[in-house]
């Protein structure tokens, strides 16, 4: 009897399956499908505000807040997961600590999804104080259990960062190798190893710049916890509103830096070329690591009781912050592109049109951050407008082609899927022209019944969210199917 | 540092005892708020030094990732410290209140410690974070501001 019976096999890590290709295939299913879902909300927003479908005004705020606040946090699981499939092998992660993060970020949603769908709370997702706890229209156990959900979406973000930090040190030898100061001071250097490519500069950067961030997030929301918990604790509003916008804005602009450290290493497979480190990158790297934490600011430039020096401050950070690390990546990815042979894939196509998503957004933001601008645009669509070009017409087209190319695309594509580019696109940029038509007409953001011309162009709007969902539905099927086949063939990443 | 940490452990020890006992020990009261703040910042600091100091005598490459989980718990629940209805029930007396500030250091020690074991610097990255929430809290946690 005991001669047949089998070793009982102890499965943990990699031999129990969890491989770190299944990890990221598992991060970017769960992220995709909930942007679709949160993206289906975005579409019946526009369509309430175009008098298409009818939404009670609490929920059309309660709404908000969920496609904000999730929208944000999975962008953050998807470039970090996609990043972190690069990151693995130079810095010698481990998958273990990824799922440990993905699923802090999925219980974080899940809490979010569960105050916002079964209670109503609807302040928007930058939670402004006092909105969450004054004449609220919902309970207060779903104002604690948003802001639980948003602790647990930090605790996730910075799990992952500890890792790569701790994987920068243990691999190069500090921060200062990470962010490649060895092209300046070549003794550095660990002996035998080489220059930090691009994607660990990048990594580096949202590293330090990401802890400060979710260091603040942790102070803001347990300030707003001990508020629940016990409504005499005191807050200084403009001290929250700060921290709200030094968490909010930092944390969103990070997916850009985090989607960077994706294109460094994915666009040289479409090219055939590598992209290296030179001093140039390790100083507009620099640059925005120093100056992304200071940007914030330029969100209250309406509060007449901050300090003014700030508002300068942040004026000029916004510049200094964004244009280096820009024009270094969109400058380079041309460079590597011009006369290259690139391979035209869902992947590529995908990636190039990002970055004229990033850099047109970051040229929108920029004039709302310049104060001029902003006494017309402050809360007005223009501000969804710069966001959503760059989020949706950056980040998200880099996760989609990120996806495209990690199941696998030696082939060129059906002929068919040309199609389903065009109508993606078509419906990004009218849905996107309408927001900025909107901002140039002083049509204010968050408003469930806005006034003219609000209606008229949310209801084109709508329209445009149709065919944009309908290539999106096609190509994210396209790409599953792929995966499908290549499953079966044994076919893995890149092409 | 790697040569004498017996002499860091002192140096480290005094400054505890002295932060802790000192003004009881003379009678002074609590510091304003944002001293306060600091202060805790740097009570988990201290602790946290101690622990990168005790974790360096297990030197290893890369530890389990179990230890990077511990970290991250062990932070989540130390907030618990930072909630109104815990602080101050402790406030109101002065012997607690000390005991409330040795289980800083003990925190600080626990994470520099475990982080330390995760991977190297760890502990060290681990407590300069701390030390920046400290910070953060300083520029106004739990003060009303004269904006009302
Ligand atoms: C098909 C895709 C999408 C549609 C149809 C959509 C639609 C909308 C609409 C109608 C609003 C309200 C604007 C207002 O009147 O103030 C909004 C807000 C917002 N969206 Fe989207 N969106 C989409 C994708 C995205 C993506 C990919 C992101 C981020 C990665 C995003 C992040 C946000 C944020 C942060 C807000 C602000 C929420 C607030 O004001 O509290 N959206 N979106
Ligand atoms: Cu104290």
């Amino acid at each position: 009897m005991q001669a047949i019976a089998p070793e009982p096999i102890e499965l943990h890590g990699a031999e129990a399956g969890l491989t770190p290709r299944r990890m990221v295939g598992i991060g970017l299913v769960v992220g995709l499908i909930t942007i679709y879902g949160l993206a289906m909300i975005g579409g019946t927003m526009k369509a309430a505000q175009g008098n298409l479908v009818h939404l009670a005004p609490q929920t059309f705020y309660a709404l908000l807040t969920l496609h904000g606040a999730g929208m944000i946090s999975v962008v953050v699981l998807l470039t970090a997961v996609a990043h972190w499939y690069f990151l693995r092998n130079l810095l010698k992660l481990r998958v273990e600590v990824l799922l440990f993060s993905v699923v802090a970020t999925v219980w974080g949603l899940l809490a979010a999804g569960a105050a916002v769908l079964g209670g109503g709370f609807g302040p928007g997702w930058t939670f402004l104080y006092p909105l969450p706890f004054i004449g609220t229209t919902w309970p207060a156990w779903s104002t604690g259990l948003f802001f639980i959900g948003v602790l647990f979406v930090g605790i996730g973000f910075a799990i992952f960062l500890l890792d790569i930090l701790a994987g920068v040190i243990r691999e190069y030898g500090g921060i200062l190798q990470g962010l490649a100061f060895d092209t300046f001071f070549p003794k550095l250097r660990r002996p035998g190893k080489e220059v930090a490519p691009p994607t660990v500069i990048a990594a580096t950067m949202v590293a330090l710049d990401g802890l400060l961030t979710v260091a603040a997030g942790t102070v803001l929301v347990v300030a707003l916890l001990a508020r629940w918990a016990s409504p005499t604790f005191p807050i200084d509003p403009l001290w929250i509103k700060n921290l709200t916008f030094f968490f909010g804005h930092t944390i969103a602009n990070l997916t850009i830096y985090l989607s960077a450290g994706v294109i460094y290493a994915v666009l040289p497979a479409y090219t055939g070329r590598p992209w290296n480190t030179n001093k140039i990158y390790t100083l507009s790297w620099a640059t925005s690591l120093l100056f992304v934490p200071w940007a914030w600011p330029h969100h209250l430039y309406m509060d007449f009781v901050q300090a003014p020096w700030l508002q300068l401050f942040g004026e000029a950070s916004t510049y200094i912050a964004t244009i280096p690390s820009a024009v270094v990546t969109i400058f380079g990815a041309l460079l590597l592109v011009y006369r290259s042979n690139m391979r035209w894939r869902i992947g590529s196509v995908f990636f190039m049109a990002g970055l004229l998503g990033w850099l047109v957004g970051g040229i929108a933001a920029m004039l709302d951050a310049t104060i001029p601008f902003n006494d017309v645009l402050h809360n007005t669509l223009w501000v969804p407008a710069h966001f959503h070009t760059y989020l949706l017409g950056g980040v998200f087209l880099f996760v989609i082609g990120f996806a495209s190319y990690f199941v696998g695309e030696k082939a060129p594509p059906r002929a068919i899927v040309k199609v389903w580019e065009w109508l993606f696109f078509i419906g990004l940029v009218g849905f996107l022209l309408m927001f900025y038509a909107g901002g140039i007409d002083g049509v204010p953001r968050r408003e469930a019944t806005p006034p003219t011309p609000g209606p008229q162009l949310a209801a084109i709007a709508t329209g445009f969210v149709v065919i944009l969902l309908l290539g999106m539905t096609a190509l994210l099927i396209e790409i599953w199917m792929r995966a499908r086949r290549h499953a079966i063939t044994g076919e893995g990443e890149g092409l | 540092m790697r040569s004498k940490p017996s002499f860091w452990y002192s140096v480290l020890a005094v400054l505890i005892l002295l932060d802790v006992f000192g003004p009881a020990l003379l009678g002074a009261g609590d510091p304003p708020l944002w001293l306060h703040h600091l202060e805790h910042a740097f009570l988990l600091a201290a602790g946290g030094g101690f622990g990168v100091l005790y974790a360096r005598r297990h030197p290893k490459p890369y530890g389990d990732p179990g230890w990077l989980f511990a970290v991250i718990g062990l932070s989540a629940a130390s907030l618990l410290l930072m909630l109104p209805d815990v602080y101050g029930n402790v406030d109101a007396f002065p012997v607690l209140h000390s005991l409330l500030h040795l289980a800083f250091v003990g925190i600080g020690y626990v994470g520099g410690y475990t982080a330390e074991r995760y991977s190297p610097r760890s502990g060290v990255a681990w407590t300069l974070i701390v030390v920046m929430m400290g910070v953060i809290t300083a520029t106004g946690f739990g003060a009303p501001g004269p904006h009302v």
